[in-house]
């Protein structure tokens, strides 16, 4: 802007030295516009563009220098119709003020190159008027500057650069080049008297001779060159239509304004006429019909073409004209001057002729001179023939039976006389070995063979010679053939003749080439038409196949790739099919994708590597790794790798046998790389089917932990089963859930979290619908739990309980309070596994035990029931624990009986009163722990032996437990027979004896022992005769059970009765009375006997025969036992004292008690011992 | 784009006849949209299509190439005769003297009304010194003459036009059926962005759909 402005300062300086004020008014005006210019839209700058050119070169032009540099400056503007108007401007300029030629020209090369085809056609137009008013221009200039120069080669470069835009994609250009071409080939060459004038028409006679810039002879050159060129165009054979018309059109124009070229022109045209382009339709072909016929009207017209007048005729009647219109269009000429045409004609003939011998000279000129060049390429493929001919050779002549032939074939045509070139070259072969004779002989007759172009080598040999490739283009327009014989009779004296001209000629070639040169690739131009034009169409000689027609063959080549499985495999190009199986699958339309399906269907077994190849194809062009051209876009971009994947998961089901289905499913879902989720769907309905569901699951399972991205769905399908209705889904699941959760950590607080979610379910009073879902396989809602759902709710919390206790374990327990009973139930009846799994040491189950919540009671003792199933012993800190437990808080005796077997002795007897006073059922399993009843508790070692438990029993107080019980307790440890053996029983009878007071069930226990074991009688009548001496007829229950023993025991009982004191006996018997008679035949028998030295006295005799009734004699004194005796045994620190010495069963009162006897308890006493 | 100065409505049609009567351009200068003529030999309505297009937002002009304005007469065999620069004014005042009430039925002195506003006469393509990207002629003769014309003319510009044929009967049913037809090829060729490279392609295609046969051929101004 600044500079703008600066400059309208300047202007506003300077403006008094116009004293022209209306020069002063457009300048202030353009001033004005071109400020604007620069922010206006493109639109508005189109509209000042068109303003300042109309004021600037019109009305002004000595302004059009001053405001140049602004409106140039747009060329390089974005919008492609300002850069049009640009060239529109400098167009102007050009006409209006061309000495401002090399300012602008660079504008316009540069615009050539643009990327709009609109601009550079908008160029390509302006050019035919710049270049025709710049070579006027250059033209006149006497002494041209260096800019000039420049300009000039600009120019040409620009010239250049249009000629090879014939050759551009567009057709438009295209069409606007042969214009721009034409206007060059008229204004580069000369008129005659036949040409049409037009107005500000310029020829190279108005080329001055001294013009140090231009040649009118290299121009010349030139355009018969562009004119060849535009000939060669427009007999190409697949020139578009337009193309042709404007081209047809172009070159009558030519024609018409330089006659010079009449003759090629009729002759292109009459050429064209007889062979239309095939690409052309019916239409066009008429409107290129009425349009050549329209030019050979106007042709006809010219005087110029009156030496062709039959040729076009011809040509017009083939076109539909009549011949009187024909004669109508013909000019009218008057005898002289057809006289002079025709003898013009003759003249022209033998003109023509020596031009051909020059063109024919030349051409051989050319051709020797460019031979030297290509003799490299020939010389090269001579070799190569000779190389490949000898090889070819020497392997025949390996064969001794081929020479042999060769010799015999060949001798008859010997000729009879040596040649005498023979004589002269033949150098006898000597001394080789058989190898070189043959190479020898290879390499000569491999020459001979190249030199006649034969064997095998001779397919090295171009077909045309080499050089006739590098021949110069207008040797090779014109087909030298008919040319060169005709005149090869005269050809010395042709060439004399033109040799001058010839020489003149070649300069200017040369020239002509320099320039062709500095126009850069204007020969490979030329060399591009001329191929163009030879090069074979196949499109234009073929007729598109029909669809169907084409399909077949589609598939059916399809097909024969697919059956050549084997021949690929032995040929070792297994994996080049594989390829292009997997190319084509991927890429061609359905039924080829679908026929490759099947094909590998058909053995899946065999053929999934190529179903992976062909998936990872389809996913590399879905991903976009791969491109090709053919794009499925009916479809979303994944729709062929999915359909493909469905399709090869449900050909695998529908087809395999189990266990290759298995295998392969594995593989696929293993190894896809990708799984869209509907496959993953599949493969749950998969799972749930009997056979495979293990198989499913595993399967799940190991995509989960291969398949990172997707774990979360997969874990989602397994945490899914593990809460399925049928157990096998589940406990499968479960287990593969403990392995992620555990083992490969994964997704382990999604897993917790489902675990926890379907745990606290239990503490609903109703199953919430949550839990009943097809997808669980139970689809129909319930109002009630049932142990199986329950148990579903629990299963995996519990199963993961064991690897996060202190989660679970809470949980549960939260729930555990919560819930109803009958819930209740089920979770303790759940609780065996985990709790085991988790053992005895965790802390948290210890803590549990420890704290015990209030409503945990159940459930703690189930745990510690759990804990100590089948141990032996029970942990020390377990049992503290539980001990604790008992004894601050929970009152309730039946959490000891799991860890009895952990107690110690006194602890074991403190409590057994609470233990024995359960339901039978739980007392039964008491005794069964204390006494390792049952392979349950068989390993146990309890701190109570069975003889030390009877004791026990026998010793509790029975103020603390009702006798009714201790009895049935007693009787639970009798009745185990194998436990309570004789030996047994014997030494719980003699601590018993030894307690004092006797416990009251004593006499029970003996009088059932006996019963069990008859055996025991003799000890028994020790025992009894001990509790003699305990005095035993102080408790009265315990008396009548001694009473009831020596019954039973009678006659051997008999000698103890006789040592109870006389009150005693005298009650005794008077309890038993039968037991009398036998008393008394045994006292009297023993009285008799005379060894016997006791002697009974007569108070018991009386007694025994039931005289002495009436006289009872109490005699305390008469005992055995002293005070002493009772202290010393209370201080003995015996087991028994122990006993003894237990709270609750201190005796009432402190009774005598006899010397423990230290006999063998084993062997009875003898009878009569005291 | 400047309006087109002639619009006829298609219920004129048979009302409008000029001996090679005609249309209009737009200037030069800015290359905008397409720029399309029609061009009619005589007495044959070819304002029809040139409504269609110019109601399309085409900037369009129409023109006569023939040798005088012809206009339908009280009998078919007796048309009304003018020579080109016969202004509509004066037409109008003649069809007027000539009978009123005719041609105010058939609506022709409607039309020359509206006519008049817009432009002094009716012009022949010939005498025009616009340039156009499209000329269409709905007579193959027409599309002769044209295509002799611009042949004969100097080249000065390079300026390349596309000469379009569609015959068009010369009838009412089937005028408006061209009308239809050209604004539809028209319209098909205004999609594209460089018509030069696609023209070829394009009539091809329209002559498939349209069962026709489109003669074409590129001159220069």
């Amino acid at each position: 802007m600044d500079s703008i402005i600066g400059r309208s300062q300047f202007v506003s300086e300077t403006a008094n030295l116009f004293t022209d004020e209306k020069t002063a008014n457009a300048r202030a005006k353009v001033v004005e516009w071109c400020n604007e210019l620069a922010a206006a839209p493109a639109t508005t700058k189109c509209e000042l563009l068109v303003k300042v050119q109309e004021t600037v070169l019109s009305s002004c032009v000595e302004l059009a220098e001053e405001f140049l540099e602004p409106v140039l400056s747009l060329a390089h503007d974005q919008n492609m119709d300002v850069r049009k108007q640009v060239v529109c401007f400098v167009e102007q300029v050009c006409k209006v003020k061309v000495e401002l030629l090399p300012y602008v020209i660079n504008i316009i090369s540069m615009l050539l190159r643009d990327s709009s085809a609109q601009v550079i056609k908008r160029v390509i137009q302006a050019c035919g008027s710049i270049y025709k008013n710049g070579l006027q221009y250059l033209c006149s200039l006497t002494d041209p500057s260096d800019s000039a120069e420049q300009a000039w080669n600009i120019l040409s470069l620009i010239k250049a650069q249009i000629l090879d835009l014939i050759d551009n994609e567009n057709d438009g250009i295209r069409t606007n080049a042969i214009k721009f071409l034409e206007g060059i080939i008229v204004l580069q060459s000369f008129a005659d008297e036949d040409s049409l004038k037009r107005e500000g028409d310029f020829s190279l006679v108005d080329v001055p001779e001294n013009c140090k810039l231009i040649r009118a002879q290299k121009l010349q050159e030139e355009g018969t060159n562009i004119f060849d060129i535009m000939l060669q165009f427009h007999g190409t054979t697949h020139i578009s239509s337009v193309n042709l018309i404007a081209c047809t059109s172009s070159l009558c124009t030519v024609a018409k304004m330089r006659p010079v070229f009449m003759g090629a022109v009729v002759e292109a045209f009459k050429q064209l006429n007889a062979n239309l382009p095939p690409t052309l339709t019916d239409s066009q072909v008429s409107s290129v019909r009425k349009s050549l016929k329209m030019q050979l009207q106007t042709l006809l017209k010219n005087k110029g073409a009156y030496e062709f007048s039959a040729t076009i005729r011809g040509m017009l009647m083939d076109l539909g004209s009549t011949s009187n219109e024909i004669q109508k269009l013909i000019p009218k000429m008057d005898k002289q001057e057809t006289a002079r045409r025709q003898k013009r004609i003759l003249e022209n003939a033998a003109q023509s002729l020596a031009k051909k011998a020059r063109i024919a000279s030349e051409q051989r000129e050319q051709e020797t001179r460019e031979l030297e060049l290509d003799e490299e390429e020939l010389e090269r493929q001579r070799q190569k023939s000779t190389r490949v001919n000898e090889k070819f050779l020497a392997e025949h002549f390996r064969a001794p039976e081929v020479v042999v032939s060769l010799v015999v074939e060949f001798l008859p045509g010997l000729p009879v006389e040596v040649p005498q070139k023979f004589l002269t070259e033949y150098t006898p072969i000597k001394q080789m070995s058989l190898q070189q004779q043959v190479s020898n002989i290879s390499r000569i007759f491999g020459e001979q063979l190249t030199e006649n172009r034969l064997g095998p080598g001779a397919a090295t040999f171009s077909k045309e010679p080499p050089m006739r490739a590098k021949k110069s283009r207008e040797v090779s327009t014109t087909s030298e053939a008919p040319q060169v014989t005709p005149m090869d009779v005269d050809e010395e004296s042709d060439r004399k003749l033109s040799e001058e001209e010839l020489q003149r000629k070649e300069e200017a070639t040369k020239k002509l080439r320099e320039t062709m040169e500095r126009a850069k690739g204007e020969q490979t131009v030329i060399e591009r038409m001329k191929e163009r034009a030879k090069t074979l169409k196949l499109q234009e000689i073929t007729k598109p196949l029909p669809r169907n027609v084409k399909e077949k063959f589609l598939v059916d080549a399809v097909k024969r790739i697919l059956n050549s499985e084997r021949q690929c495999v032995k040929g070792g190009v297994s994996s080049k099919r594989r390829k292009l199986v997997t190319v084509i699958a991927a890429t061609f339309p359905d039924n080829v994708r679908y026929g490759i399906m099947e094909f590998i269907l058909e053995d899946v077994k065999q053929r999934i590597d190529l179903a992976f190849s062909w998936l990872f194809e389809e996913y590399s062009l879905l991903q976009g790794f791969t491109r090709h051209t053919y794009v499925k876009r009916e479809n979303r971009p994944d729709h062929a790798y999915n359909e493909l994947l469905n399709q090869l998961i449900f050909g695998i089901g529908e087809r395999c046998e189990h266990k290759e289905k298995i295998i392969l499913l594995r593989r696929v879902y293993l190894e896809a790389p990708i799984l869209p989720e509907d496959v993953v769907g599949d493969l749950v309905q998969l799972s749930l089917v009997d056979e495979f569901s293990q198989h499913g699951l595993d399967l799940i399972k190991d995509l989960a932990v291969l398949r990172p991205p997707r774990k979360n769905r997969f874990v989602r399908i397994l945490l899914n089963f593990s809460v399925h209705e049928r157990a096998d889904l589940r406990d499968r699941s479960l287990s593969h859930l403990v392995n992620l959760y555990h083992v490969q950590k994964i997704l382990p607080a999604r897993i917790d979290e489902f675990a926890l979610e379907w745990l606290q379910f239990l503490e609903q009073e109703r199953p919430p619908s949550s839990i009943f879902s097809q997808d669980f396989g139970r689809p129909t809602a319930e109002t009630d739990w049932r142990e199986d759902t329950t148990k579903v709710c629990l299963g995996l919390a519990l199963t993961l309980l064991p690897y996060k206790p202190e989660v679970y374990v809470e949980k549960v327990c939260q729930v555990f309070v919560t819930t109803s009973a009958e819930l209740k139930r089920t979770i303790l009846r759940s609780l065996d596994i985990p709790i085991k799994k988790l053992g005895v040491e965790n802390p948290t189950l210890l803590q549990l035990i420890e704290d015990c919540p209030k409503g945990m009671e159940t459930l703690v003792i189930r745990i510690i029931y759990i804990l100590t199933e089948r141990v032996p012993t029970p942990p020390v800190d377990l049992v503290r624990r539980v001990r604790d437990l008992y004894q601050k808080r929970l009152q309730d005796v039946r959490v000891m009986i799991p860890v009895l077997s952990g107690l110690s002795r006194s602890e074991l007897i403190s409590v057994l009163p609470k233990l024995i006073k359960l339901n039978p059922a739980v007392v039964k399993e008491v005794f069964n722990r204390l006494l390792g009843i049952g392979a349950e508790f068989a390993h146990q070692t309890m701190a109570l032996s069975p003889t030390d438990l009877l004791v026990a029993l026998h010793t509790i107080d029975t103020n603390v437990c009702d006798l009714k019980s201790i009895v049935k307790a007693t009787s639970l440890c009798l009745g185990e027979r194998e436990l309570y053996t004789q030996e047994v029983l014997m030494a719980v009878l003699q601590q018993l004896v030894e307690v004092v007071p006797l416990p009251t069930l004593m006499m029970r226990t003996t009088i059932q022992s006996l019963t069990l074991y008859p055996r025991l009688s003799n000890f028994l009548l020790n025992l009894l005769q001990r509790l003699i001496m305990k005095q035993v007829w102080r408790q009265k229950v315990i008396w009548e059970g001694f009473l009831k023993t020596v019954q039973r025991l009678k006659p051997q009982s008999l000698p103890i009765l006789l040592n109870l004191p006389p009150a005693q006996l005298q009650d005794a018997l008077q309890q038993c009375p039968d037991l009398r008679p036998a008393l008394l035949e045994y006292a009297e028998s023993v009285q008799d006997e005379p060894m016997n030295g006791s002697g009974i006295t007569q108070q018991i005799m009386d007694i025994i025969s039931g005289k002495a009734v009436d006289v009872f004699i109490t005699d305390e004194s008469g005992g055995y036992m002293s005070a002493d005796q009772i202290k010393k045994e209370v201080q003995d620190p015996s087991d028994i004292c122990v006993i003894s010495t237990v709270p609750v069963l201190t005796s009432l009162t402190p009774l005598p008690v006899p010397a423990p006897v230290s006999s063998d308890l084993n062997q009875p006493l003898p009878p009569g011992e005291e | 784009m400047s309006s087109p100065p002639v619009s006829l409505s298609p219920a004129n049609i048979w009302s409008q006849d000029f001996g090679g009567k005609a249309g209009v351009t737009a200037p030069e200068k800015l290359d905008k949209p397409l720029q399309v003529v029609t061009v009619r030999a005589a007495s044959v309505p070819s304002s029809k299509p040139h409504n269609f297009l110019a109601k399309k937002g085409f900037n369009v002009r129409s023109y006569g190439t023939g040798e005088r304005v012809k206009l339908p007469g009280m009998t078919f065999d007796k048309p009304n005769v003018y020579e080109f620069g016969t202004s509509y004014e004066d037409i109008h005042r003649d069809l007027e003297s000539k009978d009123k009430e005719f041609y105010t039925q058939n609506g022709l002195l409607h039309m020359l009304d509206r006519n008049r506003r817009l432009k002094k006469a009716p012009e022949r393509f010939q005498e025009t010194k616009e340039k156009f990207d499209i000329i269409v002629t709905v007579e193959e003769r027409v599309y002769d003459l044209v295509v002799l014309h611009m042949e004969s003319m100097d080249s000065v510009y390079n300026r390349p036009v596309h000469v379009l044929n569609v015959d068009v009967v010369d009838n009412a049913e089937d005028a408006l059926m061209g009308a239809f037809l050209i604004t539809d090829m028209i319209n098909l060729l205004a999609k594209s962005n460089d018509l030069d490279n696609d023209i070829d392609e394009m009539i091809q295609e329209f002559e498939e759909r349209r069962n026709r046969v489109i003669l074409h051929s590129v001159l220069f101004y």
